[in-house]
């Protein structure tokens, strides 16, 4: 399978870009943690009160969930960077090794050239860094 | 025609309180003159009368004072009652006029007690402060929001864009797939969804509003109607005023309520239904106007507490049918926004 990429440009997406989208809906999602201090009160005995608290927790739920995915998000892109610079140093590593002694056979399994195993730091176990580990 | 009413405009519920509390002496009054020409009709037509009536008539030579407490007048001898301050009959037992009074006291307290449950069961259905402080949070978050889309738009936003323009692969694609197709997307729902929340609390606040305004109204209106019926005599015209008081107060809540729901508009309009607040005031306009039931005029006085007691329970009504409308419109939004992936609505989250 083929790929191209920028190895700085992935990690500054993910060590900047991430973290800062992040930094604002955790703004967001404070604002609207803030809404049910009082929010109790309306619609009386009403039934559309419920509906409406039942709106709001999905909203509530799209805010944290922003913040916590997006941070999640960020971390995997630095990991992805850290594996595909692994992948390159290896590649170097192992030129030089078949150059420098023909007759010695590397362990293929000793190489982390599948996508998964440097996408484990984080530990979120619905974040869409286990489905790339899938 | 109108006067805007917005949440700031609903008095302290203590004034409710206040108002029904202050209805009673003249209550008292007219439960009196009522009981005192039930029992004795045949001088009615002086029980009736407003002190400056009375004034007019003895300076008049309509009524002629004869000495020792006796009046005259139409060929009935009567006395001034300090106790039940209208005319009783000369020969009726002082304790008669206390006898009147409490009859009087207790019909009159009877019905003060029924009209502040029925006002409070309109008040304890709404809750002001919190209307307005959750108006207020809200208007925080669609702030911050705007903030995040403001800041972030043509920054990281868009390096995210770029990003996978130049990242091609499995990585990619996946990435691609919950987080970077889905970020710009996710805020435009997230407002959406934010609009509806705050179409319906801003539909509630201005329900709210107007059935707490209105049922002040009334109540200023009934002082209104008291003050001229202690003045002359017992008159339908003041009663119509009453009526009339009634229904220009009826006017729609229109301050934070569109403010707020600028907002929303504003959302609904880039690309989906124009809907949400905007709708739901316009609606409740018509409903205002075209839901006043005017009670018929009473005859007498005392039936201002009858009108009392019956107007906050439709004050409710319409109050309860706003909010019946905006669960209706909250349902449908709910389902909507349910079936959403959770990643179109929180970037880079799996379901």
């Amino acid at each position: 399978m083929s790929r191209e990429y920028d190895i700085d440009e992935i990690r500054e997406i993910g060590s900047t870009a991430c973290p800062a989208i992040a930094e604002s809906y955790e703004d967001v999602a404070a604002r609207v943690s803030h809404v049910s201090i009082d929010s109790d009160g309306l619609f009386g005995n009403h039934s559309a009160g419920e509906t409406w608290h039942e709106l709001y927790k999905l909203i509530k739920t799209a805010m944290d969930e922003s913040v916590i995915s997006i941070d999640a998000m960020g971390q995997t892109l630095v990991a992805i960077a850290d594996g595909y610079q692994a992948d390159e140093d290896q590649t170097v590593v192992d030129l030089d090794e078949v150059m420098s002694d023909s007759e010695t056979h590397y362990n293929d399994t000793e190489r982390p050239e599948t996508e998964g195993e440097y996408l484990n730091p984080i530990d979120e176990s619905n974040r869409y860094a286990d489905q790339l580990t899938e | 025609m109108s006067e805007d009413y917005t949440l700031d405009d609903v008095p302290p519920r203590y004034k409710y309180t206040d108002m029904i509390d202050g209805l009673e002496p003249a209550f008292v009054e007219a439960y009196s003159r009522k009981e005192g020409a039930d029992r004795y009709p045949d001088i009615a037509f002086l029980i009736n009368k407003s002190q400056e009536q009375i004034d007019s008539l003895l300076g008049g030579g309509e009524i002629e004072y004869y000495g020792d407490g006796l009046y005259k007048s139409l060929g009935q001898e009567v006395r001034w009652s300090e106790i039940t301050n209208f005319f009783l009959p000369y020969d009726a037992d002082t304790s008669v006029d206390s006898e009147i009074m409490s009859i009087a006291e207790e019909q009159a307290s009877s019905d003060i007690t029924s009209i502040h449950e029925e006002f409070l069961a309109l008040l304890d259905e709404c809750d002001v402060i919190a209307s307005k402080s959750t108006l207020s949070r809200l208007t925080h978050v669609a702030d911050s929001l705007t903030e995040l889309i403001e800041k972030h738009e043509n920054n990281e936003f868009a390096q995210v864009e770029e990003l996978f323009e130049t990242w091609k692969g499995d990585d990619a694609d996946s990435c691609f797939e919950t987080f970077g197709s889905r970020l710009r997307g996710a805020t435009g729902l997230q407002r959406r969804m934010l609009a509806d929340l705050i179409s319906a609390a801003s539909a509630e606040a201005s329900a709210q509003a107007m059935a707490l305004c209105t049922a002040y109204n009334t109540l200023v209106g009934a002082y209104e109607v008291l003050a001229e019926l202690q003045n002359s005599a017992v008159s339908k015209d003041a009663f119509a005023r009453l009526v009339g008081t009634f229904l220009v107060n009826r006017v729609p809540y229109l301050g934070d309520a569109v403010a707020l729901a600028d907002f929303t508009i504003e959302v609904h309009s880039d690309g989906a239904t124009q809907g949400g607040a905007s709708g739901m005031i316009s609606r409740l306009i018509s409903k205002i106007l075209k839901t006043v039931t005017i009670p018929p005029p009473p005859d007498i006085d005392t039936q201002i507490g009858e009108w009392l007691r019956c107007a906050p329970a439709g004050y409710l009504a319409t109050l309860e049918d706003e909010r019946a409308s905006i669960a209706s419109e909250l349902g449908t939004a709910l389902s909507d926004w349910s079936a959403q992936d959770l990643c179109s609505i929180a970037p880079g989250a799996k379901d």
